[in-house]
């Protein structure tokens, strides 16, 4: 059994990161343990194999590739609102959408709350005049 | 004006949020090297990973009005390129459930090994390591990849993948043992 430490250590050893006190503590560890040489092989020979793949490529003109889409994207993006690319975000996209829908909608929203409070009912709560709710008499009366 | 090549990244990150494509195109050159080794090791070759990887630079485009600098460009695109091949992931996981069994994909990567070895060559590190990557789970591999392919120390591997680092070690610790097995089973 390899514990995280000794684990630690032989990643060190391998990445040539070792320092002479933890060195020191390897080779006792090393005296101790007569799997470790094992797990330290087993280690290198891994890190050996993943090294020794070349380095994965795309295939060429990927550069090209990404270009034209960021062209094709930003001209679809210019198109639906008016934005460039890198500008359309969700965020950005709720801050510009606040001044054109959110604005009117609020006001609406306050002119409708006006009128209905000035013709609400005497018994109606705030809420019933705000809202042209119907009174809870009046739904009482429908339930019922 | 220096031509683009010689630019740092912030100044070419500055280049294109000032709608300089050329700048963007330079990024695009300089990293692609980066992304392909994370979303082929995560994915392996094909026409996914060059999908996904054209994602990766595309949503970084997107994001550059946010990118403030704080991690590098290396990094940062690094990040995107995990969670995009995560997200692969999740979707061929997704179609595979729907189309086939998972004992159709394992039974493709060793036909496709049993296949170089019917050729007459032998199963070369490339497809064993890839072989290998592809047994484990996508967050496992994910620490693989960074850590052992790609070089990331765990600390910066912990950044990259927003987790602790004892939980790098765990799982670094839990992908060897996993990929060490896949290859001798692969290759006895």
């Amino acid at each position: 059994m390899i514990d995280q430490r000794t684990e630690d250590l032989v990643e060190k050893l391998l990445e040539g990161r070792l320092e002479l006190i933890e060195q020191v503590e390897l080779e006792a560890k090393r005296t101790e343990n007569p799997d470790l040489d094992r797990f330290i092989d087993a280690e290198r020979e891994l890190r050996s194999m993943i090294g020794s793949r070349p380095k994965p490529e795309f295939e060429p003109f990927f550069d090209q590739r990404v270009m034209k889409r960021v062209h094709e994207e930003s001209e679809n993006s210019m198109r639906a609102n008016g934005q460039s690319l890198f500008d359309v975000d969700f965020s950005a996209a709720l801050a510009r959408l606040f001044p054109r829908i959110g604005i009117p909608a609020f006001a609406l929203s306050g002119l409708a709350m006006a009128s209905n409070a000035s013709a609400a009912s005497p018994g109606a709560t705030l809420a019933e005049a705000l809202f042209a709710l119907p009174t809870l008499d009046a739904v009482s009366l429908l339930i019922f | 004006m220096s031509p683009v090549i010689d630019q740092d990244d912030a100044a070419l990150v500055d280049g294109t949020k000032n709608g300089n494509d050329a700048c963007f195109a330079e990024l695009v050159r300089r990293y692609e090297g980066t992304v392909a080794a994370t979303v082929i090791s995560m994915l392996g070759p094909g026409d996914e990973a060059d999908e996904v990887g054209q994602e990766v630079m595309i949503k970084f485009y997107r994001s550059l009005a946010r990118f403030d600098g704080q991690s590098t460009v290396k990094t940062y695109l690094t990040r995107i390129a995990i969670n995009s091949a995560k997200d692969a992931l999740r979707r061929r996981k997704r179609n595979r459930l729907r189309f086939f069994t998972p004992k159709d994909n394992e039974d493709a990567w060793e036909d496709k090994i049993a296949g170089l070895e019917d050729q007459g060559r032998d199963v070369e590190n490339t497809n064993l390591v890839s072989f290998a990557l592809s047994k484990l789970h996508p967050d496992i591999r994910a620490v693989v990849v960074l850590r052992l392919v790609e070089g990331w120390s765990t600390q910066e591997a912990a950044n990259i993948l927003q987790v602790p680092t004892g939980t790098i070690l765990s799982r670094l610790s839990r992908g060897k043992i996993q990929m060490a097995k896949a290859i001798s089973g692969a290759s006895a």
